[in-house]
């Protein structure tokens, strides 16, 4: 039990700092100056959310409550993945439907708000509502570029959206039910926010993979 | 408890299928992506096979045409104007003095007649090149050029002179009369040198002028006058060799190179 409970802090402490990953790979196209209309937010957000796990971490170490900082995250988040399909995708019915989804986003995190009125406990239900746009977003977004390849050839796998999309669908399938049971689960079993942070590494990876490739 | 243990094997199912709908999902679009690279190359290959067809036909129209006017000239212009010849000469035997002078004027006028047609007859018909080959279909090129006095022009073989599919060398011949008349029309320069290359595997043919050049130009009256250069490139481009230009103040230099890697010779 103590190995397990040194073994999730460490993979904890790990999914936090594997963000500087793809933040690094990052690099490339910045240094190429072949920033896009992906490539640039992505490192923005990457950035924000880096400079937020690192707050949180401290007021962590300070024994003080960082719930909030997630809270202030999510909105941020979610309008940062929203806002990249946003951009790199040109059909105007799934343009519309993202600003949809964020704005029904906005509505229900702002009842959550006023309705818990306070934040002493993990975002559960944002999160579950975050994590099914973009599993939605991302399934689109596939189901488009699928319909793409077969007109013309792309190689999907030197898209960066491809693994954008591959990354998103990927971490927040995986985290779906850790996010709607978190508050219950973790109560009872702590060291089970572990298998987040093992989705979180895996996802990351998957993120730098996207700023590798040759961006067109 | 037991009801928290449930929800972690749930969770943990989740995540798991998770990975699978990401490694489904990867693996179905690569599966399309293949599939769609497959499509489009059958699609190119169906359309360079088509090209070929109408290239094909089209040479062979053009081949039936040439021969038959060559032989037109050879046989029926040729003969008449040897008539008009042996006419003028039966009338000069009883005439004299400026007039005689005049008739034999004709007579030699008529005689050079002749011999242009039949060059021209020679030129135009594929017959030489399908008895004697291309090096010798080319070095008749040669011949009549410097027998026009245009520019003077010379040809060096290496290797061992070879014969090889009718079709392709047609093509050849004429993609290298196409170059020679370029040259002839406007390099401005005064010499003109082939150089034929032939080895197991490739044939090369190096068409050198020091003429003053072109300019990879739309501009440029060399590249913009009729569908010379275009079709050179797709007749280039249908029996599947190499077409490289290097032009420079000091000349033009054309290279057409085939393969035989796969092909018969």
């Amino acid at each position: 039990m103590i190995l397990l409970d040194i073994s999730s802090k460490l993979l904890s402490r790990i999914s936090l700092f594997s963000i500087a990953l793809p933040l690094i790979c990052s690099l490339y196209p910045l240094i190429l100056r072949r920033f896009t209309s992906y490539s640039r937010p992505f490192f923005i957000l990457l950035l924000i959310t880096f400079i937020f796990e690192l707050f949180a971490l401290y007021l962590n170490t300070k024994k003080s409550s960082n719930l909030y900082v997630y809270f202030i995250l999510t909105y941020i988040e979610c309008f940062g993945y929203s806002y990249i399909y946003y951009k790199n995708i040109t059909n105007k019915k799934f343009q519309f439907l993202i600003g949809i989804c964020y704005v029904f986003f906005l509505i229900f995190s702002a009842f959550y708000i006023i309705q818990i009125g306070s934040f002493n406990h993990f975002n559960s239900e944002m999160r579950v509502i975050e994590s099914f746009s973009l599993i939605v977003f991302s399934m689109i977004y596939l189901y488009i570029l699928s319909n793409e390849i077969s007109k013309k050839p792309i190689n999907i796998l030197q898209t960066p959206m491809f693994w954008y999309s591959i990354g998103i669908l990927f971490y927040f399938t995986a985290n779906f039910f850790m996010f709607l049971f978190y508050n219950r689960l973790t109560l009872i079993i702590p060291q089970s926010w572990v298998l987040h942070s093992v989705v979180n590494i895996l996802c990351n990876c998957i993120f730098a993979i996207s700023f590798l490739c040759k961006a067109k | 408890m037991q009801s928290e243990i449930s929800t972690l094997y749930i969770v943990i199912t989740s995540a798991f299928f998770g990975l699978l709908l990401v490694i489904f999902v990867i693996s179905f679009l690569l599966i399309t992506q293949k599939r769609s690279f497959k499509y489009i190359e059958n699609i190119a290959e169906m359309k360079k096979q088509y090209e070929s067809a109408i290239l094909k036909s089209q040479i062979e129209v053009q081949a039936q045409t040439l021969q038959h006017i060559s032989e037109e000239i050879h046989d029926n212009i040729g003969q008449l104007l040897q008539t008009t010849r042996l006419n003028l000469i039966n009338i000069n035997r009883n005439l004299s003095g400026e007039q005689a002078q005049m008739i034999n004027e004709t007579k030699e006028i008529v005689v050079d007649i002749s011999a242009e047609l039949r060059h021209l007859s020679k030129s135009i018909s594929s017959k030489r090149l399908a008895d004697f080959g291309l090096a010798e279909a080319i070095n008749y090129q040669i011949m009549r050029i410097n027998k026009s006095n245009e520019m003077s022009a010379e040809m060096v073989i290496t290797g061992e002179n070879k014969k090889f599919n009718p079709e392709i060398e047609l093509v050849i011949f004429r993609m290298v009369q196409e170059v020679l008349n370029n040259a002839i029309k406007h390099s401005r320069g005064s010499e003109i040198k082939v150089h034929l290359t032939f080895t197991e595997q490739s044939l090369s043919i190096v068409i050198a002028d020091n003429g003053t050049g072109f300019t990879n130009n739309t501009s440029d009256k060399k590249f913009s006058d009729g569908s010379g250069l275009f079709s050179l490139k797709e007749k280039a481009k249908n029996i599947n060799c190499d077409l490289n230009f290097v032009s420079n103040s000091e000349g033009t230099s054309v290279t057409i190179t085939k393969y035989f890697k796969n092909e018969t010779y």
